[in-house]
């Protein structure tokens, strides 16, 4: 279907909600699940507070796609926030109910869900992608939406590779086909539990820089790969130069996950383009608004992100990117 | 006469039928999941086996899924090379180009016998991460 949308530039906004589940009284001895209907309460206000802030802050966004979240505990968001929206969930619901990824979008903009793309033995918890297509007029961009399997030792690097190796397969088959009639885009936000140096790079082959993504290469075609720009390159350092930060009230901020235990920022979160998004054509990235939230309302009084926990200030141990594409 | 007659013709008939061998599991196999998504989830979608290479000495397969009968969006759940010898099958993503079909990614695991390949079909269908079950998934949401 093509949609009769108007907007001249979409913003979306991915987010790694940390252990959203509705409440359930059945499961509320679960670590990850709220203990209590207050305690789950307490979490969608939090959660509502960023999002009503990042689109405050940054114009009404169009698309969110969020990840560790219940098809409950999304219905519910979406009734909250943004009642004349869509959205999807792979969680199977009920007794089944899972912590998984959920898309939600305004209307204004229509998208069809594509089958979900899962590599072959995973292990137990891996999520599948999420394939999200927006066409309009004669331009088809498709996103996908990740959380690959959590970092667990060199095996789960192992399952990481083939999740990046598939998507690129992927990628590689979407792109090429041209038979449609359409000009084909493709954005890819997660959270890929891995740096955007090394296997980002080698299987998935998102780059660092725009170039690389828009120069072929004699071998691409032979290997059946297509060169991505990965705009989290960007983000693996300090957001504000020493002084800055402190002036904004922010001591640190150097990725999208903050891991407590080893006091570490790794930017885990990415938002990956290909090169057809580069250019001066619409439509393309608008790069100068992609950026990793970092506001109080996102993180602990420390200034850093943490899990949700009623005694703190925590909403999640990761932060929100948001991210721009002009249309038109 | 050569004093080598009849070795290659004995050793080609041995390969071929021990790679017809596999094949013809893995056929089967095929079949026996199709029986089982038309019984127990109304056949909504269908596996089927694509030849991407056919050598003497490699066949390379990919299981596809597509909504039943087949039309719209395919999903590859796995790509398959047999070898001669028929197994050990491995597994991994390929890349075909014009003069051949190489592996993209070294090979996943190994299917070393019948008895592997089986459980290899069973868990596509008995574990809840399994891209057969993500497909079905993705079929249901699409009739709410």
């Amino acid at each position: 279907m093509v949609a009769s949308t108007q907007i001249s530039t979409l913003r979306f906004a991915w987010w790694n909600v940390a252990d959203f589940a509705h409440f359930d009284k059945n499961r509320s001895a679960h670590a990850r699940w709220p203990s209590s209907q207050d305690e789950y309460d307490d979490k969608c206000c939090r959660v509502d507070r960023v999002l009503t802030k990042i689109q405050s802050t940054y114009g009404p966004m169009h698309l969110i796609g969020l990840t560790e979240i219940t098809r409950q505990a999304a219905m519910e968001l979406k009734d909250r926030l943004f009642p004349n929206w869509d959205v999807l969930s792979v969680d199977p619901g009920g007794s089944k109910s899972e912590l998984t990824l959920a898309v939600l979008w305004n209307k204004e903009i229509s998208l069809s869900e594509d089958p979900p793309l899962m590599p072959s033995r995973m292990p137990a918890g891996a999520r599948p992608m999420v394939v999200m297509d927006f066409k309009y007029e004669l331009e088809w961009i498709r996103f996908i939406f990740c959380h690959w399997v959590a970092f667990d030792g060199e095996m789960s690097d192992k399952y990481r590779r083939w999740q990046a190796d598939y998507l690129s397969s992927h990628a590689y088959s979407y792109l090429k086909d041209t038979d449609s009639g359409f000009r084909k885009h493709l954005v890819i936000a997660g959270d890929f539990n891995t740096e955007p140096y090394g296997l980002m790079q080698t299987y998935l082959s998102a780059h660092k820089h725009r170039k690389r993504a828009m120069d072929s290469h004699y071998r691409d075609e032979d290997v059946e790969r297509v060169n991505l720009y990965n705009c989290a390159w960007r983000f693996t350092g300090e957001k504000w130069p020493h002084g800055e930060g402190l002036a904004k009230g922010f001591v640190d901020g150097a990725g999208t996950y903050y891991y407590r235990e080893e006091k570490s920022w790794h930017t885990f979160d990415q938002l990956i383009v290909d090169s057809t998004l580069l250019t001066d054509r619409k439509p393309y990235l608008d790069e100068k608004n992609v950026e990793i939230i970092y506001m109080d309302e996102a993180v602990d009084r420390d200034g850093l992100p943490r899990k949700f926990d009623s005694k703190t200030h925590g909403v999640s141990d990761h932060v929100p990117l948001v991210g721009c594409l002009v249309l038109r | 006469m050569s004093r080598f007659e009849g070795l290659l013709k004995k050793n080609l008939e041995k390969k071929l039928a021990a790679i017809d061998r596999a094949q013809s599991d893995l056929n089967e196999l095929v079949t026996d999941l199709n029986m089982v998504i038309r019984d127990e989830a109304d056949g909504i979608a269908e596996l089927k086996l694509r030849t991407v290479a056919d050598d003497v000495d490699l066949k390379v397969f990919e299981l596809l899924i597509s909504a039943a009968p087949q039309s719209g969006p395919k999903r590859v759940i796995e790509t398959f090379s047999l070898p001669g010898d028929g197994y050990p099958i491995s597994t991994g993503t390929y890349s075909r180009s014009e003069e051949s079909v190489k592996p993209r990614l070294l090979h996943k695991f190994f299917l070393d016998d019948r008895e592997k390949l089986e459980i290899y079909f069973s868990k596509l269908l008995s574990e809840p991460q399994s891209p057969v079950v993500a497909f079905l998934a993705y079929l249901r949401r699409q009739d709410l």
